[in-house]
């Protein structure tokens, strides 16, 4: 049961309370995955007055702040386009409006749908814990950083595509498989894949034996790659799908995301 | 902490707790609108409201997060009496039904209109992809954006987009709006958490963690102990009393076989201990310190299972019959733990091999019948455990008002609870109140009484106010859900389709207690084998004790799984004859005359009645259906991973139960002319009490605004068995036309006297009067003169309702789906619903019936099923994790038509609606994906993992 709630202006009074408190206190933005982030938190820290939900694109790309919500993100023009597709992925407009970027990127969900299109994009995350540091999307969720995610930066893609792709039974729900695929090409190869999947494992990964398989090869035949990325995820079964399935998917999934981005490529 | 911000245009400024809910604050300060269905996990989105302009959940805000903030209320958009612009445009395209959630819609639309001037569909889904709403199939929400939007620069603007029936007729078969419409779209208090007292106590269970075990012990020392706590009842101290939870006419077929508390339990989430604390926080606590130690036994999850020889007994106790004990009854040797079950009458059970029901019948000789058969086909059809989830909980207030115990329920039959409580207090009905409040959603249920005894018996003991509300984990394992049935299906026919032979042989999972477990399975035939004409029909029944979460009534009851199973079974029947799909039905199904012999056999658990056909609208809507889809031509698909097929089924149900059922209203005139009609019947939603206010309007030829209906009190309203087996329109309309045609009568007498002429002479005229060869006189003059001190007496009319014939809705619906052969994804592209009603009265909310009931069975077809370990464990009990239906998940093509038809029983021709709705989707569907794939889907859900199986794919 929640005891304390703390409104914090600055990033140092948020950061000096989740020194204070530790495992019992969370951040809370959105307040949609509180409970991902820590279960049954006797304190709360509310994230909304420290001005960290500036969206603004620079030389190098766009950087957002991580108090931002997934519908701001979506509505900024300047929100590249495969992160707004994943962003919509999360087809419940409710929970758009409240939940913030650096939620769902510190709740660290398999299924969190932004998550693949962050870690192919190459994004990295401005992260305040006892020293500010920038990590990379992908190391952070498969690492155990606590500290306070204040901002996002995604460079822009240079001679880069992406594409991503994911799956659910009902509109609403949680995706089952959710990917991400970025490339560069070098004539009729794909050069230098990024294959970043959710639903597969307890994070999200990146495929990286599927990666250096894909680098430097022509695309394979769809049904090689099903297979080839069956092969390399190991999912689990549980009550929404066997892993028989989940794994038939993340093939089909990639194979399909793939595609599309060295359309996109060509 | 103190909070303040912007609600409403007001400033406010509440004292609340760290970490408070936002939603708890707009409760407390009275806005009904801001409702919760979900515990809290930003699922059903019950609770919408804006939050500086933009859409969110209240339950998942934090109040103090919206310090200094605006935060807006569907209470914010109506001036008093004045609807806004989208409320009234809600009502007008029929898209109210239970009215939970609508608030948090209009909420979601307003948001839209502020942002979008005139939206796609798309728009629209993705406005309210946040509003879980289960009644009504979503599909007229674009109508009424569309309307919204038009009266924005035309505010007179009047929508021509409902059907209308019957030029002959006022009101019936006209678009009016729904008499409570206007409350329930301005969020008004009208549901049971609107009705809490400020000092109810809360009533939290400890349910069992096993599914089948003996409480060895139990110590509820330290709870009781626990300040705040105001009692704690399990079986040692509750009341000995074994009865049914089902909502059925006395006697109940459903056997008694539960106590309040066992010492037995049967399933996960079966009743331990109650407890009832000053606060919800505190009853929480008491829980996780009461001790229990189990035996735990072996449960059993599958009729398969539970038709073992050795397997283990889930009822093992004491037998009695009220009636009809057979005479080798043998009680020796009971483990008394066990308890005791009482059957009312035979029913066929041995609950020794959990055996709980069974009922075999059948017409002809059905050796002959396969013998005459050129092609025998043979198949088996599995359907699963389904959960109704209607948006609000089980909830239930109970309080003592004057000595009185008063009820206030959201139920569909006020008038059983009433008396199964009386029977478990043992204390008279006179002493009992139940106040049916709106019903947040029912679907079946609500027609069991799965919480009220318990917080009746505690407040009746203890005087004291108590809250008792489900969790949704709680709904999933504690309430209702769909029977898991196998059905074995076996028809005979000649090589030119005429069917020859038809056998059922239905095995149904009822769970650990037997509510409705005669009458749900029963169904599955009596449902779907009048379809066909075949002179050789036999079935067997048996329905199995077992330990799953507890199974009951679900909308359709046990119609769509036999719907699915014989009309799935027609289908092969028809491919493997090379016979059209739509000419094999024409050949053999039931048509206007036909004499259904075979209804003499499925009567429930009583001889049934045979019937005639008076009115049957199959024939035009396989016509409109077929044309609507075009049928016969295939269509292609510019993605070669998916294929289309189409698909169709023919559907019907009944009109409540002839020969059981029974229905009163009572009409009184008041001084100025106008009327207070009293019905017993049970609005869920359904738009039933606009339909017996337009039955008395319509006989009276008074203006519906004339009368006021006051329904489902059991202190003031007549009796009504309630809202289940699709009885309202036929038998509560039924009971209202009679009324108010016995006041007609009574008019005319009175009139007659006042003008001295005959009554031949006399007729009445709208609006209100009635008119003679020598003058006329109004309502008004009437009423003042039977009411003055030399009239009669006030105008009182009391009529019932009963009927032995039976009067069937029919239907065809067709399917054209979309199947991915590489991921197994079924998409329903088109759904077409074409439904005989006989007069529909309500015709918007008609359609808003069919739209639901279709986008529930397309639901339970395609994605439902509640999932359990081998420990008989839900593992999906939440709305997140269910896969409901929701509106991004409706065919791109939704139209559901009504075939107008005059049936002579019902009252204005009418039949029922929407429990028919829910017979197509799963054949039409399955065979819609044959068609695209050449698979048989027999079993739901038809999930993407088993299309890929079928297509050996995975």
């Amino acid at each position: 049961m929640v005891q304390q709630f703390f409104q914090p202006t600055s990033i140092d009074e948020a950061r000096g309370l989740k020194s204070k408190f530790g495992e019992q206190a969370a951040f809370i933005g959105g307040g949609t995955l509180v409970g991902p982030l820590a279960p049954n938190p006797t304190v709360l820290i509310d994230i909304g007055g420290l001005a960290i939900n500036k969206m603004e694109e620079s030389e190098e790309g766009i950087r957002f702040g991580a108090g931002c919500t997934i519908q701001q993100l979506c509505d900024w023009p300047q929100f590249f386009v495969p992160l707004r597709e994943a962003a919509k992925n999360m087809v419940n407009r409710n929970i758009r409006n409240l939940a913030t970027i650096g939620g769902q990127i510190g709740a660290r969900e398999s299924c969190g749908d932004l998550l693949p299109a962050l870690v192919a994009m190459q994004a990295t995350i401005v992260v305040v814990g006892d020293k500010t540091s920038e990590i990379s999307v992908g190391d952070y969720i498969n690492g155990s950083e606590q500290g306070l995610i204040t901002e996002v930066r995604v460079p822009f893609l240079v001679e880069r595509f992406a594409e991503v792709g994911h799956y659910c039974f009902t509109s609403t729900d949680r995706s089952l498989i959710t990917v991400a695929v970025s490339l560069a090409t070098d004539g009729d190869a794909i050069k230098e894949p990024i294959v970043a999947i959710g639903g597969v494992a307890e994070r999200v990964i990146r495929l990286t034996a599927v990666e250096e398989a894909l680098h430097g090869e022509p695309p394979p035949e769809r049904e090689f790659l099903e297979k080839l990325v069956t092969g390399q995820v190991s999912p689990g079964t549980d009550f929404a799908a066997s892993a028989a399935y989940r794994a038939h998917m993340a093939g089909v999934i990639v194979a399909t995301v793939l595609g599309n981005a060295w359309q996109e490529a060509k | 902490m103190q909070l303040s911000f912007w609600l409403n245009g007001d400033r406010c400024t509440f004292d609340i707790d760290p970490g408070e809910r936002l939603i708890d604050i707009l409760r407390e300060a009275g806005l009904t609108s801001v409702r919760e269905g979900c515990d809290r996990d930003g699922s059903c989105g019950a609770c919408t409201i804006l939050l500086d302009g933009k859409a969110v959940n209240s339950c998942l805000v934090r109040a103090a997060q919206v310090q200094g903030r605006t935060v807006q209320t569907v209470e914010h958009f109506s001036n008093h009496r004045e609807l806004s612009v989208i409320q009234g445009a809600f009502l007008d395209a029929g898209i109210v039904q239970c009215g939970y959630c609508t608030p948090a819609m209009i909420v979601a639309v307003e948001e839209l209109l502020q942002r979008v001037v005139e939206p796609t569909r798309d728009d629209i889904k993705d406005a309210l992809s946040g509003v879980f709403c289960r009644c009504t199939g979503y599909e007229q929400v674009f109508e009424a954006v569309r309307i919204a939007c038009r009266r924005r620069t035309d505010p007179d603007y009047e929508p021509l987009s409902v059907p209308e029936f019957r030029d002959d007729l006022r009101v019936v078969g006209s678009f009016r709006r729904k008499v409570d419409g206007p409350h329930l779209v301005r969020g008004g208090p009208a549901f049971v958490d609107d009705r809490v007292g400020p000092n109810a106590c809360h009533l939290k269970m400890l349910r069992s963690p096993h599914a089948h075990a003996y409480i060895k012990s139990i110590d509820t020392s330290a709870a009781e102990a626990l300040d705040g706590v105001v009692i704690v009842v399990t079986h040692k101290n509750g009341p000995d009393v074994y009865y049914t939870q089902a909502g059925q006419g006395f006697p109940e077929p459903s056997p008694y076989d539960r106590k309040m508390f066992g010492a037995k339990v049967r399933h996960v989430g079966d009743r331990v201990a109650a407890v009832v604390a000053e606060t919800e926080d505190i009853a929480k606590k008491a829980l996780d310190l009461i001790e229990v130690e189990y035996e735990v036994l072996e449960p059993v999850l599958t009729v398969e299972k539970a038709a073992e020889e050795g397997a283990p007994v889930v009822h093992n106790g004491e037998i009695e019959y009220v009636v009809g004990a057979p005479p080798n009854l043998d009680n020796r040797g009971v483990d008394p733990r066990e308890g005791k079950i009482i059957y009312q009458f035979p029913i066929h059970a041995n609950s020794r091999k959990n055996l709980a029901a069974s009922v075999d019948g059948g017409i002809g000789e059905l050796k002959k019948g396969f013998d005459e058969a050129e092609v025998i086909l043979e198949r088996e059809y599995r359907s699963s455990q389904i959960q109704c989830t209607a948006v609000e909980p089980h909830v239930v207030y109970t309080k003592l008002d004057q000595g009185r115990l008063v009820i206030h329920a959201s139920t569909q039959v006020p008038y059983h609870v009433r008396r199964i409580v009386s029977s478990i207090l043992d204390i008279p009905e006179n002493r009992i109140r139940v106040i049916k409040e709106r019903t947040g959603g029912a679907f079946g249920s609500k027609q069991d009484m799965v919480l009220e005894e318990v917080a009746a018996y505690c407040t009746w003991v203890t005087g004291r106010d108590v809250l008792f509300r489900f969790t949704r984990e709680e709904v999933f394992i504690a309430s209702r859900t769909r029977h898991p049935m196998r059905l074995k299906v076996k028809l005979g026919a000649k090589k030119d389709g005429t069917l020859t032979a038809i056998a059922m042989d239905v095995a149904a999972n009822t769970g650990p207690y037997g509510g409705h477990c005669l009458t749900v399975p029963m169904n599955a035939c009596s449902k779907s084998l009048p379809l066909f004409l075949c002179d050789n029909v036999r079935f067997w029944v048996n329905i199995y004790y077992s330990n799953i979460p507890p199974t009951g009534a679900y909308q359709g009851y046990g119609a769509p799984k036999g719907a699915f199973a014989l009309q799935l079974a027609a289908a092969e029947m028809a491919d493997q004859l090379g016979m059209d799909h739509l000419e094999f039905l024409e050949k053999n199904r039931v048509r206007e005359g036909s004499w259904l012999e075979i209804l003499k056999c499925l009567g429930e658990g009583r001889p049934g009645i045979p019937q005639n056909v008076h009115s049957c609208g199959l024939g035009p809507a396989l016509k409109r259906g077929a044309d609507l889809i075009s049928w016969g031509s295939p269509e292609d698909s510019p993605d070669p991973d998916i294929s289309i097929g189409k698909g169709v089924a023919i559907l019907q149900q009944g009109s409540g139960l002839p020969g059981l059922d029974s229905a009163n209203a009572l009409i009184s005139m008041f001084g100025d002319g106008t009327f207070m009609l009293l019905s017993g019947g049970a609005d869920l939603g359904t738009g039933l009490d606009t339909v017996t206010t337009k039955m008395a309007a319509e006989v009276l030829l008074t203006p519906m605004a004339s009368i006021s209906l006051h329904s489902g009190d059991t202190d003031t309203t007549p009796f009504d068995v309630g809202a289940y087996a699709s009885s309202g329109t036929y038998f509560s309309g039924g009971a209202a036309f009679n009324a108010a045609t016995k006041m007609k009568k009574q008019i005319l007498q009175v009139t007659a006297e006042m003008l001295g002429e005959p009554e031949d002479n006399l007729k009445l005229e709208y609006p209100s009067r009635v008119k003679g060869k020598s003058g006329t006189v109004t309502f008004a003059e009437i009423a003042r003169h039977t009411q003055s001190g030399t009239g009669c007496g006030q105008l009182v009319a009391h009529a019932h309702f009963i009927t032995d014939k039976g009067s069937f809705p029919y239907g065809a619906h067709f399917a054209q789906v979309a199947v991915n052969r590489r991921t197994g994804h079924v998409e329903v592209q088109k759904y077409f619903a074409l439904q005989d009603a006989g007069t529909p009265i309500n015709p918007e909310l008609a359609l808003g019936q069919i739209y639901g009931g279709v986008l529930k069975t397309i639901g339970h077809s395609l994605w439902e099923e509640m999932v359990l370990d081998e420990k008989g464990r839900c593992l999906n009990a939440n709305l997140r994790d269910y896969h409901v239906p929701r509106i991004g998940d409706i065919p791109k093509e939704f139209l559901a038509e009504l075939v107008c038809t005059d049936d002579p029983f019902g009252p204005f021709g009418s039949k029922s609606i929407s429990e028919a709705a829910c017979n197509g989707a799963a054949p039409a569907i399955a065979s819609a994906i044959h068609d695209a794939v050449g698979i048989w889907m027999r079993e739901w859900p038809f999930s993407p993992e088993k299309i890929l199986k079928a297509l050996n794919r995975l």
